[in-house]
């Protein structure tokens, strides 16, 4: 296990510089920035000026090796539009976006696994299709609409939950529930499959051979087995959840990071961009390291492999 | 068995289920300890309209210490045979008619809760996949002490240990200390049916079905495990029931063969008379078709066409239309059984006189 688990933190470090150059790369391929930074009737001195001052004219091998040394550092330099370092501003906007996107996995998880026990044990009856359509319909409804719905019948009308903002516990109940339900059909599903197989295992008819009751056949033996493909998905449903805030960012004016990147990106603000970029992928390298020691303390073949 | 012995697991040499069982009835005598009485067990297929007959009259019964074979193709209802007595039938199917008593007390009429009590506990089965007949997630020893917790036959964590170790040695398991904490991947097919012999095993069961429990292995392997669970028939006065399409396992260990076609007996016999004087035209061709030491090149003897389709049976005799003994009359009627003598029965018009 612990040749495992050092063998996935390398794996991370060097996805991680990956990143960095694929950011590095990606943002020279975009076009120059200097014409965005000056008027469009500036000098050809001018311009020679800020490349120098950005060290646009140095070789590529230079400005990449003075772009990781910023990253180290966690400088990703200012952002063009708030004259702010970038940096200073994503993760002042990071703890809202994942407190959402926490709130809404964890939501999506509960019912996802529940309704998909409950679907797999009744399987085939008016129930098993009653949820499936359910998590269907769910599904295909864009989260803005549900979010809009949302706000007008508990918001407007009940005057139960506040409309939009941050402002404690009950601002976040509509934003997660939102994105939530958007999520938990996938996960519905997993579940719902994963058991009906796990059920029908030649290992459970065995169990039932030895006398096992249904209760530890189905939560013991079933459930964990299934708990191997279930959160190789919800890992993925994570990762999905912090970059897909956006929409939700957006209809209830959560003051998350996705809406501070979408913004960036219209403005072309290059350093925001790579720093919101980075910040999203430190995480999903680290819900991946998560994830497979996950499997390594649930399914002991992936302890030996 | 003559007499169980009445101290606990101490004893290396005790057999490894040597708990004694309070309030396990003694057989009444004359009672058998499995009786199959006409079974029948029909799946209704989606809306109904379409009815497969797996079991279509099973009748046999087993004395205690008793091996039966259970011998026939793939999808003449052996297997689901082994399932009805364990009450572990597939959805859909249903017990149609007949019944199976287990020491004269009807298992169709127990309650769920009561029927658990029952297996592993007195009835027990081996899978015939070994590779697959555990838990992935978690050790044999989790995987057998489960057995032994469920049923309550051990009370301490050091009569558990000790039980457990001395099940191992009894399946032949070199090093059961250290295997007790492996996982099923750690182990080989041959292994782990010896481990999945052990779990069935741990209750000290009265019955245990093995449903072709070597298909699955080597072919050294398999003479090994037969071996093994010959031995432990004996040693602990098992009934077994051993399901197989290999008249040479049947020869080995059973005392009497039923030879199955379409979902029923076609034939019931001892062993010997079995070989010596088949007395249905499918037991000839079955003997007919397996391989022989001695009869060197030439090809194996096939039967012709393939088992009928179990929702769609043939009017008279199933076997008729791939029997080259069948008359006019076979086509029309299903024959009776025939009882060639207080043991032999063949369901045949022609038994008598083939």
């Amino acid at each position: 296990m612990l040749r495992y688990t050092l063998r996935r933190l390398v794996l991370g470090i060097v996805t991680l510089i990956g990143v960095t150059v694929i950011i590095f790369v990606a943002s020279r391929l975009s076009g120059d920035v200097t014409y965005l930074l000056l008027p469009q009737d500036a000098t050809e001195q001018q311009v020679a000026e800020l490349r120098h001052q950005l060290g646009l004219d140095q070789p590529i091998f230079v400005q990449y090796a003075k772009f990781v040394e910023g990253v180290a550092q966690g400088d990703f330099g200012e952002s063009i539009r708030y004259r702010q370092p970038a940096m200073g501003l994503i993760l002042s906007r990071l703890p809202a976006t994942l407190e959402l996107a926490f709130a809404a996995f964890f939501v999506s998880l509960v019912i996802g696994l529940l309704f998909g026990i409950i679907a797999a044990r009744a399987r085939g009856t008016w129930l098993d299709r009653v949820i499936r359509t359910g998590a269907i319909i769910f599904q295909a409804t864009p989260p803005f609409w549900i979010g809009i719905m949302a706000i007008l019948v508990f918001a407007v009308q009940l005057h139960w939950l506040p409309t939009s903002g941050r402002s404690g516990f009950d601002s976040l109940i509509m934003p997660a529930f939102t994105l939530a339900l958007f999520f938990f059909a996938a996960l519905m599903r997993i579940t719902r499959s994963a058991m009906i197989e796990n059920i029908n295992s030649e290992f459970v008819k065995f169990l039932r051979v030895k006398g096992a009751s249904e209760r530890s056949i189905v939560y013991k033996h079933a459930f964990r087995n299934s708990m191997v493909s279930v959160i190789a998905f919800a890992g993925l449903l994570l990762v999905n959840l912090i970059g897909g805030t956006v929409i939700v960012e957006t209809v209830f004016a959560w003051p998350g990071m996705g809406s501070l990147i979408v913004e960036a990106v219209t403005n072309r603000d290059y350093p925001l961009i790579q720093a919101g970029v980075f910040i999203i992928s430190v995480f999903l390298i680290c819900l991946n390291i998560v994830v497979d020691l996950s499997f390594g303390v649930i399914d002991p073949r992936v302890r030996y492999e | 068995m003559s007499a169980p012995p009445s101290t606990t697991t101490t004893r290396p040499e005790a057999r490894p289920a040597a708990a004694p069982r309070p309030g396990r009835r003694e057989a009444a005598a004359g009672v058998p300890l499995l009786d199959i009485a006409d079974l029948k067990v029909h799946i209704h297929t989606q809306g109904g309209e379409r009815i497969v007959k797996p079991i279509e009259g099973v009748s046999f019964t087993l004395n205690r210490g008793e091996v039966v074979g259970i011998v026939g193709e793939s999808g003449s209802g052996k297997s689901m045979t082994a399932l009805a007595i364990m009450r572990l039938l597939p959805p859909g199917a249903r017990y149609v008619s007949g019944d199976i008593r287990l020491d004269g007390d009807s298992l169709l009429a127990k309650s769920d809760g009561e029927i658990r009590a029952i297996r592993g506990r007195r009835i027990s089965m081996i899978l015939q996949d070994p590779m697959v007949s555990l838990d992935p997630l978690f050790t044999v020893g989790d995987q057998l002490a489960e057995a032994l917790r469920i049923h309550g036959v051990v009370r301490t964590r050091a009569e558990m240990r000790e039980r457990m170790v001395e099940l191992l040695r009894a399946v032949g398991i070199p090093s059961p200390e250290e295997r007790l904490r492996q996982y099923p991947h750690e182990m080989s097919g041959g292994m782990l049916q010896r481990i999945v012999g052990a779990i069935a095993i741990s209750c000290d069961p009265e019955l245990l079905i093995a449903d072709e429990p070597t298909t699955a292995l080597d072919m050294t392997v398999q003479a090994q495990f037969l071996e093994l669970l010959e031995g432990l028939q004996e040693r602990q006065n098992l009934a077994l029931v051993i399901i197989t399409h290999d008249f040479g396992v049947a020869a080995r260990l059973a005392d009497k063969v039923l030879v199955m076609y379409a979902g029923r007996v076609v034939e019931r016999a001892p062993v010997a008379e079995i070989f010596d004087n088949p007395r249905h035209p499918y037991t000839r061709a079955l003997l007919g078709a397996r391989p022989r030491a001695g009869s060197t090149g030439g090809k194996l003897q096939s039967i012709e066409g393939s088992p009928p389709d179990a929702a769609n049976l043939p009017p008279g005799c199933p076997f008729a239309p791939r029997c080259p003994a069948a008359q006019a009359r076979c086509q029309a009627e299903d024959p009776p059984a025939v009882v060639i003598n207080a043991e032999h029965v063949a369901r045949c018009w022609y038994a008598e006189t083939l």
